[in-house]
């Protein structure tokens, strides 16, 4: 009997761990996070810094705002799609779309495109913006682990070399 | 609409309003007319898999024409060379073709889609898989990027560079999975007389 209760008390906390291993990455990421970014290239046109990182709602709708010393990196809202763990900008069509007597813009037409993608433990958010015939593309990574986030920023412009930086972020009061 | 929501919008079109202004413009030096980019160009190019470091030699021929008032239409036809021949068994042709339109009150160029007459035309819808092509001339040459979001939502940007070198032109291609770099291409062309 006890070895039943003691086999039964095993189990019960292997599955917590697992369940905790494998936390919901969006969730996991959910509050407000703060940290320095280490050196940095002299050259990098990424101000990093000081950094702050906030994400707010759940798995299926959620913002995600990255702020360095230099004003805002990265800003995007997504929501759930048809593809299972990728998501999309909610869409919101102009009336003449609605209408049918327009066309819905994509990046080639100025409108930035926001998606992100679920992938294990971590949270990828991109942003594609195309405007005055140069483009930046962004890729933000997250991956949280209890009171910290590891963070992971990629921009690609056009016609310069990839600026990157990496940070640990601590998660800060609300 | 409630007073949050209100909030939330304004917060959201500050937010793009700063990304606008913060986005970097296409550099104002003097661009030469894209006519002079046109014509025919034939040179050799070598490519390289990042990932397995294999290289492989091509010979390149890239042709540059109007299409319709400002575009342009790009050709371009590798042969992939066997022991840097050409005429053994082995060899592998390849053709693509993409045509570019003024963006409206854009300093770049979209894509301008086939037309059939047949089909309904339908918008490209780049969270469904379409690709996003687009076109870049500036001083320094003509640049193509085509990109992806593919199925697992990771994104593919595939980039043609063809600057202005002389009598002909410096060619660079990259293919970038989700930040990683797995394939290059660099070659010369010379203008066909």
């Amino acid at each position: 009997m006890t070895g039943t209760r003691t086999a039964s008390l095993v189990f019960l906390i292997a599955l917590l761990t697992a369940g905790a291993a494998f936390a919901e990455p969006i969730v996991a990421s959910r509050g407000r996070w703060s940290g320095m970014v280490g050196e940095q290239p002299a050259a990098s046109p990424l101000r990093a810094g000081a950094l702050q990182l906030r994400v707010d709602g759940g798995a299926e709708r959620f913002t995600v705002n990255l702020a360095g010393a230099g004003g805002e990196l990265f800003a995007g809202e997504f929501r759930a799609g048809e593809r299972k763990d990728v998501f999309g900008a909610p869409t919101s069509k102009g009336l003449m779309t609605r209408l049918g007597l327009g066309t819905e813009a994509g990046p080639a037409e100025g409108k930035p495109l926001a998606w992100a993608r679920r992938a294990g433990e971590e949270l990828v958010v991109y942003r594609l913006d195309l405007r005055n015939g140069a483009h930046r593309l962004d890729r933000l990574a997250l991956a949280p682990a209890g009171d910290r986030i590891a963070v992971t920023f990629e921009r690609r412009e056009h016609d310069r070399a990839p600026a990157r930086f990496s940070a640990t972020l601590e998660r800060s009061a609300r | 609409m409630s007073g949050r929501c209100a909030a939330k919008l304004l917060a959201i079109a500050a937010a793009l309003a700063a990304t606008a202004l913060a986005m970097p413009a296409l550099a104002a030096d003097a661009v030469p007319p894209l006519k002079e980019m046109m014509g025919v160009y034939l040179g050799r190019a070598n490519a390289k898999e990042h990932d397995t470091g294999a290289t492989e030699e091509r010979d390149i021929d890239v042709e540059v024409t109007p299409f319709e008032r400002n575009g342009f239409r790009i050709r371009w036809v590798n042969v992939t060379l066997v022991d840097g021949k050409r005429n053994v068994p082995g060899v592998k042709r390849r053709v693509s073709e993409l045509a570019f339109r003024p963006a409206k009150g854009g300093r770049h160029f979209v894509e301008a889609p086939a037309v059939n007459l047949f089909a309904e035309r339908e918008e490209a819808a780049p969270m469904g898989g379409d690709p996003v092509r687009w076109a870049v001339h500036d001083a320094a040459g003509l640049h193509v990027y085509s990109f992806v979001i593919l199925d697992d939502g990771r994104y593919e940007l595939q980039t043609y560079t063809r600057r202005r070198a002389g009598t002909g032109l410096e060619l660079r291609y990259e293919r970038v999975v989700d930040g990683k770099l797995l394939r290059t291409i660099d070659g010369r062309a010379v203008r066909v007389q």
